[in-house]
């Protein structure tokens, strides 16, 4: 008992006069472009605030702290440093690991951070600019943590986090979402750069390119091995696909879906006559489609506002802040 | 007596103007197609527009307990779980299903890390997110459930505070005070499994393979619950089932079945006709039915309603 992509353009084609297709393989140009026109519609229900049926909740383990004293750098750009200690780098590093290693060439950089990325379990390619050159020696120090992360594909935006352990020295934590400067002006105020720790701190802060725009989080202090589990929005599911796709939108307001898509198709292509007589444009007719669009908008925004009435009148501030700042469901 | 979405979509027809009647919703064509699925939007529509007493339900959850024994791991499989508090309880079914998915899971070996079951195999096997610890039989396991489904005609609970009863007090919180709540600086918690009587509650949404099961909530507990108690949750409930087969019934009181069938009208002369002057008098009909069943309550209603003082005598 849930809406198809398929459905949903049966029904859209049904109301704008066209042909009402049996397959989602082999439409018509204009099917076509009502299916494109409900992927658009579906996203803008989603994107109307933070609804129950978009929470999500999943969790990634994180790659440990490691250090040693007998690090070497070789080649001559890129250059590589070696000799690491076993299994020190892991192969879901992706040119975010960090590293600071002893300065050889007397030029008083040993306390700078330079990006890696992951060559084997006891090598790493240097990304940052590096003027030292190479060292044959095996008796560098150095000190590597992984404090970035990729969240799944499918998050929009995170609503918490949380790294729970019941080790002696480790305890639940609860970690508190902070900004990018305050996690940099946390690292540069202790006196190592790369300290590890159970995080406390967390920051969405970087957005992949390409067709997933991954998210990705950044940890304070550089974490331990630890699994950390966290809540989310999800991204609507793509309904423009040529396979049945399900809205991730409750059924009660497919109705706004279809609306808000014929809105668009009718403005767009007007009301043509393409499956028989009843098609003629009508501004009347757009205008009520519009106006059934606003009115179901209203009802999903509503939800929070009938909710709200329902919990009570007193200093449990935050429950309200939680549901309607965003943070958190609207129900 | 209550009209089948048969009978409703015989009368739309019959307002419509359309002599032709149907005898089954199952072949229906053309404007019986039309009108049927109209029927079922503007039926779960109207269910989903206010916290109508007619939609007030209440079931059963039943919590798991912690599970606490001895278990075979080797890398992320856990194997040859024994406990005397129960098993996994995995049904059986080709994509594995049971209770304790997404459950917390600790172990004797390493640092006191949790891990998460990702997937049950059978009454004594499962696999976690990860693992840390060395490989080996005989460990001591811990695996805890905090986490609940709800009925699949789950739409909203009914309020914070009497959303979820039980022979013991329960108090709800957000998610995020209740996660802050187990958490060592807010809420002076030194572990995360502590097993007792569940004493506050909250929802999250959950993730599973069902399109369905996707738009669901979860209850999640705590302090785990040591033992498979049963509490009871009270909640608005949505339409479970599609009105598009001739013996379905919709959930919307007799009394206000003329609004489904107006709403209905509304969209078919509206975007099937094309006659907008009818289109208007069937949406002004359909406006004035739900102010109609707005201004209805119950006496024994859960909305904010106006009383008689003497209501309380």
């Amino acid at each position: 008992m849930s809406t198809t992509n398929l459905q949903i353009l049966q029904d859209a084609c049904l109301s704008a006069n066209l042909k009402m297709p049996s397959a989602l393989d082999s439409l018509s140009a204009r099917s076509d472009q009502l299916l494109k026109m409900i992927d658009e519609a579906h996203q803008a229900v989603c994107g109307i605030n933070d609804g129950y049926f978009l929470q999500r909740m999943t969790q990634f383990s994180t790659w440990g702290y490691a250090s040693g004293s007998t690090a070497q750098v070789t080649g001559s750009g890129p250059y590589t440093v070696a000799n690491l200690s076993a299994s020190a780098l892991h192969s879901t590093l992706t040119s975010n690991g960090k590293m600071t290693i002893e300065d050889f060439s007397s030029k008083g950089k040993d306390r700078d951070v330079v990006r890696i990325n992951y060559a084997s379990g006891t090598s790493g390619t240097i990304l940052s600019p590096w003027d030292r050159g190479a060292h044959a020696g095996t008796d560098l120090d150095w000190v590597y943590g992984q404090d970035e992360y990729d969240l799944a594909s499918d998050v929009e935006h995170v609503s918490w986090m949380l790294c729970h352990r019941n080790g002696t020295s480790e305890r639940p934590i609860f970690l508190e979402p902070v900004s990018l400067e305050t996690i940099e002006r946390i690292r540069s105020n202790r006196s190592t750069y790369i300290s590890n720790a159970q995080p406390n701190f967390y920051c969405v802060f970087k957005h992949g390119a390409g067709p997933t725009y991954t998210r990705r989080v950044m940890f304070d202090p550089f974490p331990y091995r630890c699994t950390i589990t966290y809540g989310y929005m999800k991204k609507p599911n793509t309904l423009y696909s040529s396979s049945a796709v399900y809205l991730d939108v409750p059924d009660k307001w497919v109705q706004g879906v279809l609306d808000c898509a014929l809105e668009k198709y009718f403005s767009t292509y007007g009301m043509g006559a393409e499956g028989g007589n009843a098609g003629q444009d009508n501004p009347q007719r757009l205008v009520e489609v519009r106006q059934s669009w606003a009115e179901i908008q209203q009802e999903i925004q509503n939800e929070a506002r009938v909710a709200a009435e329902q919990f009570r009148v007193d200093p449990e501030t935050s429950t309200r802040i939680f549901y309607r700042e965003g943070l958190g469901r609207n129900f | 007596m209550a009209y089948t979405a048969l009978d409703l979509v015989n009368l739309a027809l019959r307002r419509a103007g359309d002599e032709t009647q149907v005898t089954t919703l199952a072949s229906a064509t053309d404007h019986a197609l039309f009108l049927t699925r109209a029927l079922d939007y503007t039926h779960k529509r109207i269910c989903g527009m206010a916290s109508w007493d007619w939609l007030r339900a209440a079931t059963e959850i039943q919590l798991y307990p912690v599970l606490g024994g001895t278990a075979t791991i080797t890398g992320t499989a856990l194997s040859s779980l024994s406990s005397t508090d129960g098993t996994l309880s995995y049904d059986g079914a080709a994509d594995p299903v049971s209770p304790y998915i997404g459950a917390w899971v600790q172990t004797s070996s390493g640092s006191g890390e949790n891990y998460r079951i990702t997937a049950v195999g059978s009454n004594s096997a499962c696999t976690l997110n990860d693992y840390y610890g060395s490989n080996g039989s005989g460990q001591t396991v811990t695996i805890a459930q905090d986490g609940f489904d709800l009925p699949s005609d789950f739409d909203r609970p009914l309020n914070a505070d009497s959303f979820v009863t039980a022979p013991w007090a329960m108090e709800w919180r957000t998610p995020e005070d209740f996660l802050r709540a187990r958490a060592l600086y807010t809420g002076r918690r030194t572990g995360l499994i502590v097993q007792g009587k569940p004493q506050s509650y909250t929802l999250w949404g959950i993730n599973t393979a069902s399109a369905e099961a996707n738009k669901r909530m979860r209850l999640f507990v705590d302090p785990f619950p040591d033992v498979g108690e049963t509490v009871v949750i009270h909640y608005f409930k949505k339409p479970s089932t599609d009105l598009t087969s001739d013996s379905a019934y919709p959930l919307i009181p007799e009394k206000d079945h003329d609004v489904l069938i107006a709403g209905t009208l509304y969209r078919f002369f509206r975007d099937r006709l094309v006659d907008l002057n009818r289109a208007g008098a069937q949406k002004a009909a359909f406006v004035d039915g739900i102010r109609r069943m707005l201004g209805q309550s119950e006496r024994t209603s859960d909305r904010p309603t106006m009383q008689p003082t003497n209501y309380r005598s």
